[in-house]
């Protein structure tokens, strides 16, 4: 299944199950295989929707349209298309920042949200990839991916060289990583009259815990939790995830 | 299993993934029931939920991929083997055929 975004790209996207909808957003070279498991564990009471962001797995490669506000512009565009109804958000990482970059633009049309690992505040993100510049690919990975994926690119294998080709592509022909990295964080009075209630979840090992646990704080009616892992929660801790989602989507 | 169906499903998915592959080492790619996704065929993640998704197309719903893949642990999935592909396939179809 595709949906168009306002820009004319092709979104690849798959819906599954019955029930309230819920739209399951992954991370920077991610991809809806993140979700897929959680997702089937979810099906039996919720409609869920996933689908690849621009630039990642079966969806168009656009140049630019990186930045949160864009992202969350091809959300509308997906929740348009599929969802009648307000619906819960669910996002990991970067796809956690889309999902509230969208719901303080449009919180009617959110019931709830879960914000699984967000890079809050972008400032800190921002200044850890900021080290890394300069000390070369492997260190870049060895940072940034999870380690099945970092095995897979040390491994030399067919699924590491894949990996690499998407992340050079994402790199060399698109305004990705220039457009995260000029990123402004929401300002703390719009978080603090966010309206749809929201859980943040993170690793306890994840360098994200404090922010995670900052924004818990600013936002009205949130609430944390924290599982054990560290930023691949979705990989790391997938039966856990799943519980706590499953609890949060069906309340 | 009934062997003529897993023949049949086998070829079917053995087909289909080198397709989602779509690189030339893989249409002299040996694939059956013992062969793992993992060590020989190294899908992408994204290839995987291609694979389902043209399977789906093939078989129809009643397929039901992320019910299937959520079933099982994790641990099971990275041992993936293709037989259990085709096990589920000629489950899911020849139940229908009896129903």
């Amino acid at each position: 299944m595709h949906v168009r975004t306002r820009d004319g790209l092709s979104l690849h996207v798959q819906a599954f199950g019955q029930g309230p909808p819920v739209v399951m957003l992954h991370g920077i070279s991610g991809n809806m295989m993140t979700w897929y498991w959680i997702a089937g564990r979810l099906r039996q009471r919720q409609r869920v929707v996933l689908f690849d962001l621009r630039g990642h797995g079966l969806s168009e490669l656009s140049a630019q349209g990186y930045g949160v506000e864009a992202m969350a512009d091809d959300l509308d565009a997906v929740l348009r298309e599929l969802v009648a109804q307000p619906v819960a958000l669910v996002g990991h990482s970067y796809g956690a920042m889309i999902a509230l970059a969208f719901a303080l633009r449009e919180p009617a049309r959110v019931r709830r949200m879960a914000l699984v690992e967000p890079p809050y505040p972008f400032a800190a993100r921002q200044a850890e990839l900021a080290q890394l510049d300069g000390r070369g690919a492997e260190a870049v990975a060895d940072a940034l991916l999870p380690q099945p994926l970092r095995d897979a690119v040390i491994a030399g294998g067919r699924r590491g060289r894949r990996f690499l080709e998407r992340g050079r592509q994402l790199v060399e022909s698109t305004t990705c990583f220039e457009e995260c990295r000029k990123l402004q964080d929401f300002p703390t009075s719009a978080l603090a009259r966010l309206a749809p209630p929201l859980l943040v979840i993170n690793g306890s090992q994840s360098s994200c815990l404090a922010g995670g646990k900052q924004l818990t704080s600013i936002a009205p009616d949130a609430r944390h939790v924290e599982l054990s892992g560290g930023h691949n929660l979705p990989g790391e801790a997938a039966l856990a995830l799943s519980e706590e989602l499953a609890r949060f989507c069906h309340a | 299993m009934n062997e003529i169906a897993t023949e049949q499903v086998l070829a079917t998915v053995a087909q289909t993934i080198r397709e989602v592959i779509g690189e030339d080492w893989a249409l002299d790619l040996e694939i059956g029931l013992e062969t793992p996704f993992g060590d020989e065929i190294e899908l992408e993640s994204i290839e995987f939920v291609a694979l389902g998704e043209r399977l789906t197309q093939h078989y129809g719903q009643r397929l039901d991929f992320p019910g299937w893949l959520s079933a099982m642990d994790l641990d099971t999935i990275i041992a993936l083997r293709v037989g259990q592909l085709v096990e589920h396939i000629v489950r899911c179809t020849s139940e229908l055929a009896t129903a």
